[in-house]
C-alpha cells in the first residue's frame, strides 16, 4: 500500500472561532465559477509593500479566513477594468487602501509564489499581468488579486476578520497536524506522453543507481529562483538520469517531495515546497520516455531539515528537492 | 501477548523476502535486512531425522525460538541446543494498550509520512539499519508510516509502524546520539501510538534485544509492560 504526504491546508487553522461573514462585492462581470474555503482561526500574511531584495514587507495577522475566487467571463477586459471597479466598492464600503501594485511593480514572479492564491483552476496568476491591494477597515482586513487569460478574469478576494485569539484548545487530531493521505489519487495521464514510445536511454546515471541503492536522493543540482517556484530552465544531469531509469520500466515511479528553509511562514512555505516539486515533476514529463502517473510531487516546507536552519550555508541544504522511489515501496 | 501471536505480529509488520518450508522447518530469505528477517524457524512436530535434512539445507545457522509457543518449540530449542547451536541474543518484546500511549504531542514534534524521507534514511543508516532493512519496510503489505522526530527544528529521530489487524508494531526506533535524553523516543511512540489509533489498533508493541537497557528503560517508562521474549540459536 502506497501512502502520500497530505495537503497540508488547515496548517495554521484549527482553533475555535466562528467563520467570518462574507465581503459582499460586485463581480465586475458573468461568475463563470466560484471557489471558497473558510478557516475559523488562520495566520495571514497581509503584504503591505512590494518585494524588494527577496522580502516581503508584511503584517502577520491572525482571525478568521475567508477566502475566495472568481472565474469571470470577461474576455478583452484587463486586469485595471477588474480591479477598479472591485477597489471603488471596497472605498465605498469604509475600507482603506494601504498598498497597491501591479505585476512588476508587485514583485513579479516572486510576489506572485510569495502571497497566497488559492490552487488552479479556482484562481489563476499571469506572471505578465495581474494586480494586487491590500485595504483595511478597523480590524479587518482585506486582500483583492486580479488577473487574467486570454478568455477570463480572475479575482481572489482575502478577508481576515481580526478576532480576539480563543484559548488554546487541544487539537482533535493526534499527530500535530500532519496526518497523511491515505491513498493518493491517480495523476491524470498528462499530454506529455508521446504517441511513439522514444528509443530507452542506455544507461541510467549514477543518480538513479543511488535512488535504486538507498531509497531516496537529493536533485543537489536543481535551481530555482530564489522564492519562485519555476525551475530554472536547463539540462541537469539529476533530471535526466532519474528520466531514463523512469523510461525504463513502466513499473518504476518517483515521489518528488519540496523542501524548505525555516524562514517564512509554514504554510506558505510547505505551499512553495509542494509549487517547486510540481516544478520539477514537470520538468520531468517534458523528457522522454517519462509518463504522468510515475512522478507525484508533494511538498513538506521546513518540515525535515538535514541541517541547521541557523546559518545560511545550512538554510541552503534545507532547500531542496529529493526524490524518493514509491515503486516497491 | 502469546508467543505465537507475537511470531504472527513480527512477520507481518517486519517480513523476509520469502518464506518457504523444508520439512518441519520454515526457511526465510531476509534478503539482507538481519537476523530477524532471516532466522528460520519450526512450524510443527518433528524427528531428529526431520530436522537435520532441514539443517543441511539451510543457508544460513540460524534459528529463532518463541519459548511457550508449542511443544515443538521446546523440542527445537533443545535438539538444537545438542547439536552446538548456541542461544544468542535474547529479545524482549513491550506492549502497551494504544490509548494508554496515545496522547497530545508538542507542535510538530513529530511527522509521520509514506514512503521514508532521505533525512529518516539518514537517522536509521546512522543507527545500523540500512537500505536493505528500509527495503524489509516497503515489503509490508498492511498500514504503514515512517515517522520523524523533531528536536528544535533539527531531525532526531525516526521509526516505523506497521498494523497487523489489531496490532500495531515499532520497528527501527532510533534517536540520534547526540540528541538522545531530551524526549524524542516517548514523542516517537507517543506519535506510533496516535497513528496506530488512527488505524484502529488495539495494542502498540516492540521488541528490544534484551542488552539494550536504555530502550528498555525508556519503554518501561513511557508505560509499556513485559509481554514475551524470544532469543535464537546460532551454530
Amino acid at each position: 500500500m502506497t501512502k502520500a504526504y497530505c495537503a497540508i491546508a488547515a496548517l495554521v487553522s484549527g482553533l475555535l472561532a466562528g467563520p467570518a461573514a462574507a465581503l459582499d462585492l460586485t463581480m465586475p462581470g458573468p461568475v463563470a465559477a466560484q471557489e471558497s474555503r473558510q478557516e475559523p482561526a488562520a495566520t495571514y500574511i497581509l503584504p503591505t509593500g512590494p518585494i524588494t531584495d527577496g522580502q516581503l514587507p508584511h503584517r502577520r495577522l491572525e482571525g478568521a479566513l475567508d477566502q475566495r475566487a472568481w472565474v469571470l467571463d470577461a474576455r478583452g477586459v484587463s486586469s485595471l477594468e477588474l480591479l477598479q471597479p472591485l477597489r471603488a466598492e471596497l472605498v465605498a464600503q469604509g475600507f482603506q487602501i494601504i498598498f497597491e501594485c501591479e505585476t512588476h511593480g508587485c514583485g513579479g514572479f516572486d510576489f506572485r509564489f510569495t502571497v497566497d492564491v488559492m490552487p488552479e483552476p479556482a484562481m489563476h496568476v499571469d506572471l505578465g499581468d495581474f494586480r494586487f491591494l491590500s485595504a483595511e477597515k478597523g480590524d479587518e482586513a482585506v486582500t483583492l488579486l486580479v488577473s487574467r487569460s486570454p478568455a477570463f478574469g480572475f479575482v481572489q478576494l482575502t478577508r481576515l476578520g481580526a478576532l480576539p485569539l480563543p484559548p488554546p484548545a487541544p487539537l482533535n487530531t493526534d499527530l500535530p497536524e500532519l496526518p497523511i493521505a491515505t491513498e493518493p489519487a491517480a495523476p491524470p495521464e498528462g499530454p506529455t506522453t508521446p504517441v511513439v514510445a522514444p528509443e530507452p536511454p542506455q544507461v541510467a546515471g549514477d543518480l538513479a543507481a543511488t535512488l535504486r541503492a538507498q531509497g531516496s536522493v537529493v536533485l543537489e543540482d536543481l535551481v530555482f529562483a530564489s522564492g519562485a517556484a519555476a525551475l530554472e530552465p536547463g539540462d541537469y544531469p539529476s533530471l535526466l538520469s532519474l528520466a531514463a531509469w523512469l523510461a525504463e520500466s513502466p513499473e518504476n515511479s518517483v515521489l518528488l517531495v519540496g523542501h524548505t528553509d525555516s524562514s517564512g511562514a509554514l504554510k506558505a512555505n510547505v505551499d512553495l515546497s509542494k509549487r517547486r516539486a510540481e516544478g520539477v515533476r514537470q520538468a520531468l514529463l517534458a523528457l522522454p520516455g517519462v509518463k504522468a502517473g510515475q512522478v507525484r510531487a508533494e511538498g513538506v516546507g521546513p518540515l525535515a531539515p538535514r541541517a541547521s536552519n541557523l546559518t545560511e550555508e545550512g538554510r541552503q541544504k534545507n532547500r531542496r528537492v529529493e526524490a524518493v522511489m514509491a515503486s516497491g515501496q | 501477548m502469546t508467543p505465537s501471536l507475537l511470531a504472527d505480529v513480527m512477520e507481518a509488520t517486519w517480513p523476509a523476502v520469502r518464506v518457504w518450508r523444508v520439512g518441519p522447518c520454515l526457511l526465510r530469505d531476509g534478503g539482507g535486512g538481519g537476523q530477524r528477517v532471516s532466522a528460520a524457524s519450526v512450524a510443527g512436530d518433528f524427528s531428529a531425522t526431520d530436522l537435520d535434512a532441514a539443517l543441511a539445507e539451510l543457508p544460513q545457522k540460524l534459528f529463532v525460538i518463541y519459548p511457550g509457543r508449542s511443544a515443538a518449540e521446546a523440542a527445537l530449542d533443545a535438539a538444537l541446543e545438542d547439536r552446538g547451536f548456541a542461544r544468542h541474543d535474547p529479545v524482549v518484546a513491550y506492549a502497551a494498550p494504544v490509548e494508554e500511549l496515545a496522547g497530545d504531542l508538542p507542535h510538530l514534534a513529530a511527522f509521520a509520512h509514506w514512503p521514508p524521507l532521505e533525512v529518516v534514511r539518514q537517522v536509521w543508516a546512522e543507527g545500523g539499519i540500512g537500505p536493505a532493512r528500509v527495503q524489509v519496510m516497503g515489503r509490508v503489505g498492511g498500514p504503514k508510516v515512517a515517522l520523524m522526530a523533531r528536536s528544535g527544528d533539527r531531525c532526531s529521530g525516526a521509526a516505523f509502524v506497521a498494523c497487523h489487524g489489531d496490532e500495531a508494531m515499532v520497528h527501527a526506533l532510533e534517536v540520534r546520539p547526540g540528541l538522545r535524553r531530551q524526549g524524542a523516543g516517548g514523542h516517537l511512540l507517543r506519535a506510533a501510538a496516535n497513528w496506530a489509533a488512527e488505524q484502529g489498533a488495539r495494542r502498540l508493541s516492540l521488541v528490544v534485544t534484551e542488552r539494550n537497557e536504555a530502550a528498555r528503560a525508556l519503554y518501561l517508562r513511557a508505560g509499556m509492560a513485559e509481554v514475551g521474549q524470544y532469543h535464537y540459536r546460532k551454530a
